[in-house]
């Protein structure tokens, strides 16, 4: 078998001197992996497809070059990501069946693809041409998306203060939601401004009870947490390349650390909702009475989490503007 | 003036080489043309094919980067004047 790293024909770079159209990196890339791909049942029948396409100039003639590219793309990543299982893989190299196979660990380890491997089942030649980022929010927390009486204690109670709560009834605010848990502590006042959010915050992180997670709650019911699996109600695309798969990993781990955060918030309120809203509640009444006293402009409440995130702010921006 | 020389020097002695991925491309043509269909599945099994596209991609990205800086080195005044000055 003959090795080009190993051995490079003496004549090779004087002929390719004369043929400067060959040196083309890009070109010599996706012929090698075009070749193979092409000596596989699925790669040989979308070259012809895409071909056929593409001679009747329904699709760009870039299209098939763009279509190697992910593929080579993916198997890259496939490659380095998953080292063991890439060398271990009977499939041939660059073919659709190799990217399926990282389709599959990606969504088992990674991040979540969505329901692949049914994907895979149904179509064989199933493909992504880029990584969809599906949300991992338990709810739609835009208004008249969710119903009130179907979310936890946490998120109603973050709604409530937030002024953001309604119900399918038509009324909203704190009388809905004390009654049915029986609280009897005084409302809350309306709407924290920046000062205000600032000093609740603060109280909540001293909480040595999983009331410090509190905070993460809003943000998470505001689409404010960092972490794109949780700010994208509707997803996003995202094209696959290595530093955009690592920021989404980080990601995901974001958001596993947020729901984590609230699931146990809401665990606890749930154990003893009478006294632990009021504590909630109390927190939040000083935090506005502090405020109110400080010379701060009076603003609508709103969580802002770029304050205290910034590392997050900047990620997220980049991968917008990429987008 | 020695190190101008050393340089020049090291430009002329440097051996042909081309990038991998460009190499294993145009031999794997070659070998076609000349009949030799199984060329490159010979060098698929033994991972050469994935080796020479990834390395060839590493080297692309180095000298594009190198290219990137030299680009935005800052000039600065030579202090011999150029032959025909």
């Amino acid at each position: 078998m003959t090795d080009a790293l190993a051995t490079q024909p003496a004549d090779l770079a004087h002929a390719l001197l004369d043929r400067r159209e060959l040196l083309n990196l890009t070109r010599a890339r996706l012929y090698l992996a075009g070749r193979l791909r092409a000596r596989t049942p699925y790669g040989a029948a979308e070259f012809l497809q895409m071909k056929l396409a593409i001679d009747s100039g329904i699709w760009p003639p870039e299209l098939y070059e763009k279509r190697l590219e992910v593929a080579v793309q993916v198997c890259d990543l496939y490659r380095h990501a998953f080292p063991r299982q890439y060398a271990a893989s009977q499939a041939p190299p660059y073919s659709l069946r190799r990217e399926q196979e990282f389709y599959v660990l990606a969504n088992r380890h990674l991040f979540p693809l969505g329901p692949v491997v049914e994907a895979i089942r149904k179509d064989p030649s199933f493909f992504l041409p880029c990584i969809t980022v599906k949300s991992m929010q338990p709810h739609d927390w835009r208004q008249g998306r969710f119903d009130f009486g179907k979310i936890g204690t946490a998120c109603q109670l973050a709604q409530v203060l937030s002024g953001r709560a309604w119900t399918l009834a038509g009324g909203f605010g704190w009388r809905e939601f004390a009654l049915p848990h029986g609280l009897d502590c005084p409302a809350p006042a309306p709407g924290l401004d920046p000062v205000g959010w600032q000093l609740f915050s603060y109280a909540c992180a001293t909480e040595e009870t999983p009331l410090r997670w509190l905070p993460a709650v809003f943000h998470l019911t505001s689409y404010q947490t960092g972490s794109v699996f949780l700010d994208k109600p509707d997803g996003m695309i995202v094209e696959w390349e290595p530093h955009k798969v690592g920021q989404l990993l980080l990601a995901r781990r974001r958001a596993e650390e947020v729901l984590a955060a609230v699931a146990t918030c809401e665990e606890w309120l749930d154990e003893n909702p009478r006294e632990r809203v009021a504590r909630a509640v109390e927190l939040w009444n000083r935090a506005a009475g502090i405020a109110a006293e400080a010379p701060a402009e009076a603003t609508q409440y709103e969580p802002d989490l770029w304050r205290y995130l910034p590392e997050t702010r900047g990620m997220f921006a980049q991968m917008e503007g990429e987008q | 003036m020695s190190w101008q020389e050393d340089f020049v020097r090291a430009l002329l002695d440097a051996p042909p080489y081309v990038n991998p991925a460009i190499a294993l491309a145009v031999a794997a043509q070659r070998a076609e043309l000349s009949g030799d269909a199984e060329y490159l599945t010979r060098a698929a099994r033994g991972g050469a094919v994935e080796r020479a596209i990834a390395e060839g991609q590493r080297e692309g990205e180095a000298v594009g980067r190198m290219l990137g800086t030299l680009g935005r080195a800052t000039p600065k005044a030579s202090k011999t004047v150029p032959v025909g000055f």
